[in-house]
C-alpha cells in the first residue's frame, strides 16, 4: 500500500477537499497494510486461525449493524471493502486440511440470524396491526440492505463454496432467517403473526406474478390491512379509533416512499422462500437443493392458497413428533450434522456431474464413470449412517444413481 | 500503464486501481468492469481514492488489465465476426506465458473475479497437463511429493476410476 497516493476525481481534475480525506484516512490504510502483511505471513507458514480471521471479519462488518439504527447508512471506503473481502478470500483459499468455507459459511449465518433476534425482532415486539406492519417494513428494507453489502463482502465465498455445493446463496440465507425470525418462537417474544403471515404470504404471491414490484405491494398491503381490520376488529374494542387513520397515513406514506424508491432504483420486492422437505431445521435450510424423485412429506411447509385468510385458516407449520424430537438434538450435534450434511450434498453433486456426463454421452467410457458413481454412493451411505447416529435427517440419495 | 489507450472513449469515467507493490493504474470503467469484484464496487460508489487490490502483484495486474483493455473494447465494438476471431488469436497469444506468470493470472483472475480471464487460464493449464503421467505433471509444476507409500496407495485406490483404461 502506497502511502504517496494521488487524489484525483475525473481525469485530471484535482479535489482540493481530499486532501483532508487523505488525513483522516491514512491510519486505517496503516494499519491495513500491517494487517494485511500479517495475513500473508500466516499464509506463508503456518495456517490462518479461523477464530481471529472470523473476528477481524466482524469487526469490519460491525458497521452493518447502524443500518438498522441510524437513519443514514454511509457506506464503506474503498479500503475497508477490500480488506473485508480480502480476509474472506484468504480464509476460502488458503492451504491446509481445514475447510474454511464451511465454517464460515455457517458463522455467517449465524451471526445474520443473531442480528435478528438482538435488534430486528425487538423493533417489532409488541407492535400491532398498522404500526406492525409499517415497521416490518422498514425492517425488511433496511434487511435487504444488510444482505446486499454481505453478499458483495462474502462474494468469494458464494461464488466458490456454494455455487460448487449447491447450497443457499447468502442472499437466499438472508431471506430465510428474515422469514424464521417471524415464523418461530423465538425467545419467547410476542409478535403479531398472524398478520405479518398475511403479508408474508401476498409477498410469495408476488414473487410468482407479475406483480412482482414494491409499490404495488404496498397497495396490496393496504388492501388487505383493510379486510384484516373488517374480520378482526369489527368484533373487538382494543383499536381505538382515532389511530385507524393515522395507521392508514402510514401505509399511504410507505406506498409513496417505494414508489419514489422504484422510479430511482427499479427495484423488485423479493419474495420469501417458503417450502422445505423435511429434516433438521437447520440442515433444511442450508441444503436447499431437493433430489430429482425425492417426495415431499408430511413436514413439508405450507401456507394457505389465497390472501387475507383469517388467523384460523392458515396452515400452519405442523409440529410433528419428528420435528420435537429434532429440537431435543443437542448443540454440539448440531453443528456436526451440519457438516456432514455439507459434505454429503458435496458428494452428491459430484456423483451427479458424473451422472449427467454419462447421459450425454452414451454408453462411451461409462463403465469408469459408473465405477466413480459408485464409489461415491458408498461415500453417501457412510455419511448418511453418521449423520441418523447423531440424531439428524440425511438427505435421501436418488435412485437413479444406485445401479 | 501506457498513455495510449485504444478503445477508450472521451470523457469515461477513470478508475483507479492499486496494485499490492503500489502501483497505480488508471483504466476506464468500461475495462475495470471485466472484474466483477470492482464492478461492484463501482456500483456502490467504493472507488472514490482508488481501489486497494493488496492481492495482485503490478506485473500480474498491468497484465490483467492488457486483457480486460482488449476484451472490453471487443465487447463495444460492432463487427462480430471479425470480433471473434481477432479475440481468439489475441487470447492465444495473450496466454502463451510462462508458468509462474500463468499460476498468478490464475490467482489474479481468480480473486478479481474475471470469468472469461479464468477459464481461458485454467483451460490452457489443463491442455498442458493433457495425457501426462503424474510424474510428468509432478516435474512441470515442480510439485514436491510429500505423500508417503502409504498414503499415495490409499489415493490412489480411492481415484482408481480415473487410471483404468
Amino acid at each position: 500500500m502506497s502511502t504517496g497516493q494521488v487524489h484525483r476525481g475525473r481525469e485530471g481534475a484535482a479535489v482540493e477537499s481530499h486532501g483532508e480525506d487523505l488525513l483522516s484516512v491514512l491510519p486505517d490504510e496503516i494499519l491495513l497494510h500491517i494487517r494485511l502483511a500479517r495475513w500473508r505471513g500466516a499464509r506463508g507458514g503456518g495456517v490462518l486461525d479461523l477464530e481471529e480471521g472470523w473476528r477481524d471479519v466482524l469487526a469490519g462488518v460491525a458497521k452493518l449493524k447502524s443500518i438498522h439504527t441510524d437513519s443514514d447508512f454511509g457506506g464503506f471506503s474503498p479500503d475497508e471493502y477490500m480488506h473485508i473481502y480480502t480476509l474472506v478470500y484468504y480464509m476460502c483459499t488458503q492451504k491446509g486440511h481445514k475447510d474454511y468455507p464451511k465454517e464460515l459459511y455457517h458463522l455467517c449465518k449465524q451471526a445474520l440470524d443473531d442480528h435478528l433476534d438482538s435488534i430486528v425482532l425487538p423493533s417489532l415486539n409488541e407492535k400491532h396491526g398498522n404500526f406492525l406492519l409499517a415497521e416490518m417494513l422498514q425492517s425488511w428494507e433496511k434487511h435487504k440492505l444488510m444482505v446486499r453489502w454481505l453478499r458483495r463482502f462474502f462474494d468469494y465465498l458464494d461464488r466458490v463454496s456454494i455455487t460448487w455445493k449447491s447450497l443457499h446463496s447468502l442472499e437466499h440465507m438472508g431471506w430465510i432467517g428474515f422469514r424464521d425470525m417471524i415464523n418461530d418462537e423465538r425467545n419467547g417474544l410476542l409478535i403479531d403473526r398472524a398478520l405479518l403471515k398475511n403479508v408474508i404470504h401476498m409477498c410469495n404471491e408476488f414473487g410468482d406474478s407479475e406483480l412482482n414490484s414494491y409499490p404495488e405491494y404496498i397497495l396490496k398491503a393496504e388492501e388487505c390491512l383493510q379486510k384484516e381490520k373488517e374480520q378482526v376488529y369489527s368484533h373487538s374494542t382494543t383499536e381505538p379509533k382515532d389511530t385507524s387513520d393515522k395507521g392508514m397515513a402510514l401505509v399511504k406514506h410507505g406506498t409513496d416512499t417505494a414508489k419514489s424508491r422504484k422510479d430511482k432504483k427499479n427495484e423488485v420486492m423479493v419474495g420469501f422462500p417458503i417450502n422445505l422437505i423435511s429434516g433438521s431445521r437447520v440442515v433444511d435450510e442450508i441444503l436447499g437443493r431437493v433430489p430429482v424423485k425425492a417426495p415431499f412429506t408430511d413436514s413439508t411447509f405450507e401456507f394457505g392458497n389465497s390472501s387475507c385468510n383469517p388467523p384460523d385458516s392458515f396452515g400452519y407449520i405442523p409440529t410433528t413428533s419428528k420435528s420435537f424430537a429434532e429440537r431435543l438434538m443437542a448443540p454440539e450435534n448440531e453443528d456436526l450434522v451440519v457438516m456432514l450434511s455439507l459434505d454429503l450434498a458435496e458428494e452428491l453433486e459430484t456423483i451427479d456431474e458424473v451422472y449427467q456426463q454419462i447421459s450425454r454421452k452414451g454408453e462411451r467410457g461409462s463403465s469408469k464413470l459408473w465405477k466413480f458413481i459408485d464409489h461415491g454412493v458408498k461415500k453417501c451411505t457412510q455419511i448418511r449412517r453418521s449423520i441418523t447416529l447423531l440424531g439428524g435427517s440425511p438427505q435421501e440419495i436418488p435412485n437413479y444413481l444406485i445401479r | 500503464m501506457a498513455a495510449v489507450k485504444e478503445g477508450a472513449d472521451a470523457g469515461d469515467s477513470k478508475i483507479l486501481l492499486i496494485s499490492s507493490d503500489g502501483q497505480h493504474f488508471q483504466v476506464t470503467e468500461a475495462e475495470a468492469s471485466m472484474s466483477k469484484l470492482v464492478s461492484n464496487m463501482i456500483e456502490d460508489g467504493c472507488t472514490e481514492n482508488g481501489v486497494p487490490l493488496p492481492n495482485v502483484a503490478s506485473n500480474v495486474l498491468a497484465k490483467v488489465l492488457e486483457y480486460c483493455k482488449k476484451h472490453a473494447a471487443a465487447a463495444a465494438a460492432e463487427d462480430v465476426a471479425v470480433k471473434d476471431q481477432e479475440l481468439k488469436s489475441f487470447d492465444a497469444s495473450f496466454i502463451d506465458v510462462d508458468n509462474t506468470m500463468l499460476f498468478n493470472l490464475i490467482l489474479a483472475a481468480n480473486y478479481l473475479n474475471v470469468p472469461s480471464l479464468l477459464d481461458l487460464a485454467c483451460q490452457h493449464t489443463a491442455d498442458l497437463i493433457k495425457g501426462k503421467t503424474v510424474q510428468e505433471i509432478r516435474d512441470m509444476f515442480g510439485i514436491v511429493n510429500d505423500f508417503t507409500p502409504e498414503e499415495e496407495e490409499e489415493i490412489r485406490k480411492e481415484n482408481e476410476w480415473a487410471f483404468e483404461n
